[in-house]
């Protein structure tokens, strides 16, 4: 029997017990919308953190203290917790010759107390060479006045936080503020942060010589925090970061097992969050996914009793001349066009739901892997769920079948 | 026609077709198994958490600066703050019910020992307050005393970072300043576990260690443990009402934060209830697939029955009895469903529980999974169970 004929035959079947069929159908079709609308969201989450992350570029490359297998990011939190063998001065002059790096600044960082007009607050402090606000602008925008210069002394770059609402009056470009004893003038206001490296906005910026003096003599005046990489256009981060892990280790005379510093690059950071994100919805989804179990077993439920039925039909078949496979094929056919039905319909109804959480403010992000996945997924399902029906199907005795009630 | 017949009837029809009931019941046994063994994981971490909450007493509060939004946003170590100052130290201590007060300071430190260098957290404390809130258990040594320079180092600062191993009576220079260890920490485990790389000294000594970076004695935290038998909600409020006098703030403006320990079970609390809700609900998914199948297994069991019906119809049965027969099998199928469900779930549980997984089934989720089964059971039979009872009884006789 031709693949067509049998494949008419299986329709006529189910409109033959049109509810039936629909019932079953519906099942598989609440199990993929939840499926699609969950994963979408997910998707879309992921893609969002991307994009803030993406915008700072993927030039560069950051080095802090502490071993690289306890978790950490890349911000400033991970090494200021830490607890490890500072990296120096000397560490950073001993990568600017890797191959690849256009760049290399250097940052300290503390907290302080910082006072304006008679009022004070703690906050954190960081010092940093100023080429670094040419290298790394995407990262410290300022909205008003202008980031610190070669020449300057004796001047921050404040927070928007700070300068709008730690104290009764903001603070505005030109007036000084007091960090420990002693006066400091605002040259500049930074733009809020979004997704970067460093929380900008409650953070003051110096010099690294200003925050030398304002450390005094707690820290060695060669102590660095973090090492900001920026590597030459063109070049591939992951292998400069390489390079530099590998030269880093011989200055500090470390190996791999016992490494006490972290070299991230944007590309690993992300993979790190892709992959954490990716295994939250793959879990929703999966308990979702409970749903397409249960919906398969209807299948299969409605595919025994479909062979019940027409256990005499089955007879008639073999009877002239169909074989144990055309029989199979019959039935999976069956089974697999009501995954295919489901699928179809819940692809719908899913995505509609991704659309009508986007328009509430969710991220929901729809691809075109997703819904091949959920339409292949489906038609699996519903043919699995068909299999053993199939093989009751084709394995029955035409004599005895054509005798059945 | 009795009750107990219309039972009877229901159990001999289901048993007619053993294999279509089996696996209609598979159905309602994965979705209810789903939703308590998922269920039951958020129920015993929540009992977790309020066992650790327990421990610590009811009898204490911490005062925070930074508003509410910015704590539970970032790490308020990293924001700009106002801290708490010593004036407003006292004024804590002089509020009724409380007992004694701790003032904090937390920053990081550069340490050296036997010529390595590192960055460390260190946190300053008033001594006594390892005796008011004994999280910490000490290896060697004794907790630090005021005015003296001495430091108390958590197990992995001691062992595990430096080349030489750190002992009681090493000393080691924080800051630059000499600092004497007496005493070193065990290895802390479970909310505890960050003190284990943390040097802890008097509050007093690390402020002036700090030296130019931070002026007056401030507080980033101020432990209170307050009187037996004071209410700890009432207490805060007290503070709250005086703090935001001194720094001239409303309850709009408030940049401080009074943390009760009623106030972190109920957040704890809040956000493990929230997560119970999701997963369940998305085990909730699957019984509604379930309670299809029962539907879709109702109306063919309606439809295979049609002269059976006929008959009881014409023999006197009433539209009503006839519902309620319908009615009662697929009501059955969701409470046999249910029930093995729940077996499972269980069992899931006892299993998760083996692998270091809290999770706790009580008497309250499973009935409420019970009477879940047996309600989704009696919906999905609703409409077969309509269309059955409406039949004419001349025209079900006549059924081929």
């Amino acid at each position: 029997m031709s693949h067509l004929d049998l494949a008419h035959y299986a329709l006529s079947a189910m409109r033959h017990r049109e509810l039936r069929s629909w019932l079953t159908v519906l099942g598989i079709v609440v199990g993929i919308a939840a499926i699609v609308a969950l994963i979408s969201v997910g998707q879309g989450v992921q893609s969002y953190i991307n994009g803030q992350l993406s915008s700072l570029g993927s030039d560069f490359i950051t080095i802090s203290a502490g071993s690289p297998k306890s978790a950490g990011g890349m911000g400033m939190g991970s090494f200021m917790a830490a607890t490890s063998t500072a990296l120096t001065t000397n560490d950073a002059d001993a990568i600017r010759g890797v191959g690849g790096v256009k760049a290399v600044h250097t940052v300290v960082a503390l907290r302080g107390d910082l006072s304006y007009r008679g009022d004070n607050i703690t906050t954190s402090v960081v010092g940093a060479d100023p080429g670094i606000f040419d290298d790394f602008g995407a990262m410290f925008k300022v909205r008003e006045g202008r980031v610190l210069s070669t020449s300057d002394s004796h001047t921050v770059v404040i927070g928007n936080q700070i300068a709008d609402d730690s104290f009764k009056t903001k603070i505005t470009v030109g007036r000084p503020i007091e960090l420990g004893n002693t006066t400091y003038r605002v040259v500049g206001i930074f733009d809020t942060s979004s997704g970067s490296v460093f929380s900008t906005g409650s953070m003051v910026v110096m010099t690294a010589a200003d925050a030398r003096a304002f450390m005094g003599n707690s820290r060695p005046p060669n102590a660095v925090d973090m090492i900001l990489v920026k590597t030459q256009p063109g070049a591939n981060p992951d292998d400069v970061a390489n390079e530099l892990t590998l030269r880093l280790r011989n200055v500090r005379h470390v190996n791999e097992d016992n490494q006490d510093f972290r070299v991230s690059t944007a590309s690993s950071f992300m993979s790190r969050i892709n992959t954490i994100t990716a295994v939250v919805s793959l879990f929703l989804g999966g308990i979702a996914a409970i749903a397409i179990i249960v919906g398969g077993i209807g299948i299969a439920n409605t595919m025994f009793m479909s062979v019940t039925e027409r256990t005499r039909e089955i007879g008639v078949m073999k009877a002239v001349g169909a074989k144990e496979r055309d029989i199979m094929e019959v039935f999976l056919i069956e089974s697999g066009l009501l995954g295919l039905i489901g699928g179809v319909v819940g692809i719908i109804i899913g995505s509609g739901l991704s659309i009508a959480l986007n328009s509430l403010g969710v991220p929901a992000l729809l691809t075109p892997q997703l819904l091949l996945f959920a339409l292949v997924f489906s038609i699996v399902s519903g043919m699995l769920s068909g299999l053993f029906p199939a093989q009751l199907a084709a394995r029955l005795e035409p004599v005895t079948a054509l005798s059945a009630e | 026609m009795g009750h107990l017949d219309l039972v009877n009837l229901a159990f001999s029809s289901m048993r007619r077709k053993q294999l279509r009931t089996w696996l209609t019941v598979l159905g309602i046994v994965i979705g209810i198994g789903a939703i308590v063994s998922l269920v039951s994981i958020g129920q015993g971490l929540q009992e977790y958490l309020n066992q650790q909450m327990n421990a610590l007493g009811t009898d204490y509060l911490i005062v925070q600066p930074g508003s509410l939004q910015s704590l539970t946003s970032s790490s308020s170590v990293m924001g700009a703050v106002k801290p708490l100052s010593e004036n407003e130290r006292k004024a804590i201590e002089s509020i009724g019910g409380v007992a004694k007060v701790y003032g904090e300071i937390d920053d990081t430190m550069s340490i050296e020992f036997s010529g390595q260098q590192g960055r460390v957290l260190a946190v300053g404390d008033t001594p006594g307050i390892f005796e008011a809130f004994p999280f910490y258990t000490l290896a060697s040594g004794r907790f630090y005393t005021a005015g003296s320079n001495e430091v108390v180092l958590g197990s992995d600062l001691a062992n595990n970072v430096f080349k030489k191993k750190v002992r009681t009576g090493d000393a080691i220079k924080l800051n630059n300043v000499t600092f004497r260890v007496v005493g070193i920490l065990e290895e802390q485990s479970g909310l505890y576990a960050s003190a284990n790389s943390v040097a802890l000294l008097d509050v007093g000594d690390m402020s002036r260690a700090l030296g130019t970076s931070r002026v007056a004695l401030e507080y980033d935290q101020i432990s209170a443990k307050l009187q037996p038998g004071s209410d700890a909600d009432a207490v805060g409020t007290a503070i709250e009402e005086r703090l935001r006098n001194m720094r001239h703030e409303t309850n709009d403006t408030q940049d401080f934060t009074v943390i009760t320990p009623a106030f972190i079970t109920n957040t704890a609390n809040s956000i493990l209830g929230t997560l119970n809700l999701v997963l369940g609900g998305l085990a909730a998914i699957s019984l509604v697939v379930g309670g299809i199948g029962i539907a879709n297994t109702m109306f063919m069991s309606v439809m295979e029955r049609t002269r059976e019906i006929g008959t009881l119809k014409a023999i006197g049965a009433t539209d009503r009895a006839i519902m309620e027969l319908f009615i009662i099998e697929s009501g059955l199928l969701g409470i046999v469903g249910g029930l093995l469900g729940c077996l499972i779930g269980l069992g899931v549980s006892f299993v998760m529980n083996q692998f270091g997984v809290p999770s706790k089934v009580d008497l309250s989720l499973v009935s409420y999974a019970m009477l879940f089964s047996f309600a989704v059971g009696m919906v999905s039979g609703l409409f077969p169970a309509r269309r059955a009872s409406q039949l004419e009884p001349v025209e079900a006789l006549r059924y081929e």
